[in-house]
């Protein structure tokens, strides 16, 4: 298993990652369970959502009270817009710490470089592993949903499953990029957390907020380009 | 002959800090050198310039003719390398991490690195998170050796590990040696570059000193000698002795200190005349055996 920066990379991750994908299908899992109650109570909802300031509604991915009570729509706004898509954000973010800011913040640098490979081969292996990993944590997500849909009746389409999954894999690894970009700039594990952490968030709620807001409308070109909403994107 | 190590006027500032000035370092092929400086002094700094962790400010360096900026991976491939600041990854086993390192050196045959692990009485089937600080020494050695390198640059080889284990490492070295393998090595131990290097050069404040063999800094080591008498003895007793370069009295005149540079000798045998109750010889160690010959005029005052 320990032959190579990837796979030792991969090794790494053998104990916490079950739980990764555990909390991914837990979510998946709980967010599609929830649907049948979700619909027989749809009036009062609907009446709920109405109140709710257009803020927030934009914030979680949904447009409007509407698209919140179609199938898509929810789990668009439960997963893919919010908790689903931060947990792969995280773990890629996590994985993109630590391949350089990590070993650098463990000082273990020096003596893997001892070794005769090229630094470059030390970032794309990392990178390699970040995206096979967090790769599988989308598939889980879209394993479950491809197992739940029949089963509650909510109506996704199996192009709108794939799509919106693949679009999480994307989503995620471009703010692990990130993290392993300013990992390999500083060194510094805390500074890198906090900077890719930050930005993940501060692009949620430019994202969400834009729309309302006449000044920052043009953020969600940018916002929107790194499909932060990859359901709506793709349903 | 291609030197082992090369150094040309290589100077490594760290923004205006000082790492090291104008360093020319010779090391021949086959031969044991020792690296030796009192703590900050530059030894880590030239040591990682030499394996491209660092850049040269100006200057260069080259490792079996092949400039460490340009060629550092081929360099990697014949270096077996130990940190100064060893840290290594913790959940892992011994075992583990050699298979590991094996591995990205294309090397399946890890029978050297486990010997060496025996020879050094480590237990590689334990993770290192639980090893102790001198387990972890013993594993950075065995990584170090795994290859069988042609050169093994080691930064503070013996830092941590107890003096049976210091032995047993001298005597890895005698093997490097015999082999004609070249291996150099930092210390701030006097004592132990004396006892296992062939030749010694000694960098303080970022600059190289002086390079001499171990034959010629032996004669001119010097010991702290701390002598307690039964009975009061002047310090004029000490004070024309051969190779007494200070006399302290201590305890009315019981305790004495002497500064004795090359044999002791003549000390010894002229505080055998009095009533000798104990006897402690230090080795000296860097700051008093050599800082005083080699600081310049100004410095000696700081220096002792």
């Amino acid at each position: 298993m320990l032959s190579s920066v990837f796979r030792k990379t991969i090794w790494d991750r053998r104990r916490g990652y079950v739980w990764w994908i555990v909390g991914m299908v837990a979510i998946t899992g709980i967010t599609v369970a929830f649907w049948p109650t979700l619909q027989r109570d749809a009036a009062v909802i609907s009446e709920l959502l109405e109140n709710l300031p257009e803020g927030m509604m934009s914030l979680f991915g949904a447009e409007d009270a509407g698209a919140f009570l179609t199938g898509p729509g929810y789990v668009n706004s439960r997963v893919f817009a919010s908790v689903g898509s931060f947990i792969a954000i995280f773990f890629a973010i996590s994985m993109g710490t630590a391949a350089i800011a990590g070993e650098e913040d463990k000082r273990t640098m020096d003596v893997l470089l001892a070794n005769p490979i090229p630094r470059h081969q030390v970032v794309l292996e990392s990178f390699a592993a970040m995206a096979a990993l967090t790769a599988v944590l989308a598939a889980a997500v879209w394993v479950t949903l491809l197992l739940a849909n029949p089963l509650v009746d909510i109506g996704l389409s199996f192009a709108g499953i794939t799509a919106a999954s693949f679009g999480m894999i994307l989503l995620a690894l471009s703010f692990g990029t990130l993290a392993l970009m300013i990992g390999a700039l500083t060194g510094k594990r805390s500074l890198t957390i906090g900077v890719a952490s930050g930005t993940t968030i501060a692009t949620f709620f430019i994202n969400g907020l834009a729309p309302l807001i006449d000044s920052i409308k043009w953020t969600q070109k940018l916002t929107r380009s790194l499909c932060l909403q990859p359901a709506i994107c793709a349903v | 002959m291609t030197p082992a190590i090369r150094t040309n006027n290589l100077t490594k500032y760290y923004a205006d800090i000082r790492g090291v000035e104008n360093l020319d370092l010779e090391v021949a092929t086959g031969e044991v050198f020792g690296f030796l400086g009192p703590n900050g002094a530059g030894k880590s700094t030239t040591i990682r310039v030499l394996l491209d962790f660092i850049r040269p400010t100006t200057g260069s360096a080259e490792v079996f003719g092949l400039a460490t900026t340009a060629d550092s991976i081929e360099i990697h491939r014949r270096v077996g390398y130990l940190p100064g600041e060893l840290a290594l990854y913790d959940r892992m086993t011994g075992d583990e991490l050699l298979r590991y390192f094996g591995a990205l050196r294309d090397v399946t045959d890890l029978s050297e690195a486990r010997r060496v692990a025996e020879v050094l009485d480590l237990d590689l089937t334990r993770t290192i998170r639980s090893y102790s600080s001198g387990n972890r020494q013993k594993l950075g050695l065995a990584q170090a050796f795994l290859h069988r390198p042609e050169l093994l640059i080691l930064d503070e080889p013996t830092n941590g590990l107890d003096p049976l284990i210091q032995q047993a490492f001298y005597g890895l070295v005698n093997e490097v040696r015999a082999e004609g393998r070249t291996m150099f090595l930092s210390s701030h131990v006097l004592p132990e570059v004396e006892r296992i290097a062939d030749r010694v050069g000694i960098i303080r404040g970022g600059n190289l000193v002086t390079v001499a063999s171990v034959a010629d800094l032996k004669a001119k080591a010097v010991h702290r000698l701390e002598l307690r008498f039964g009975e009061t003895v002047a310090a004029s007793t000490f004070e024309d002795v051969a190779g007494v370069r200070s006399v302290t009295v201590g305890d009315g005149g019981r305790v004495i200190d002497l500064q004795v540079e090359g044999s002791v000798d003549a000390a010894i045998k002229t505080a055998a005349r009095h009533e000798l109750v104990n006897l402690i010889s230090h080795e000296g160690d860097l700051e008093e055996a050599f800082l005083a010959f080699y600081a310049a005029p100004g410095e000696e005052q700081r220096a002792q």
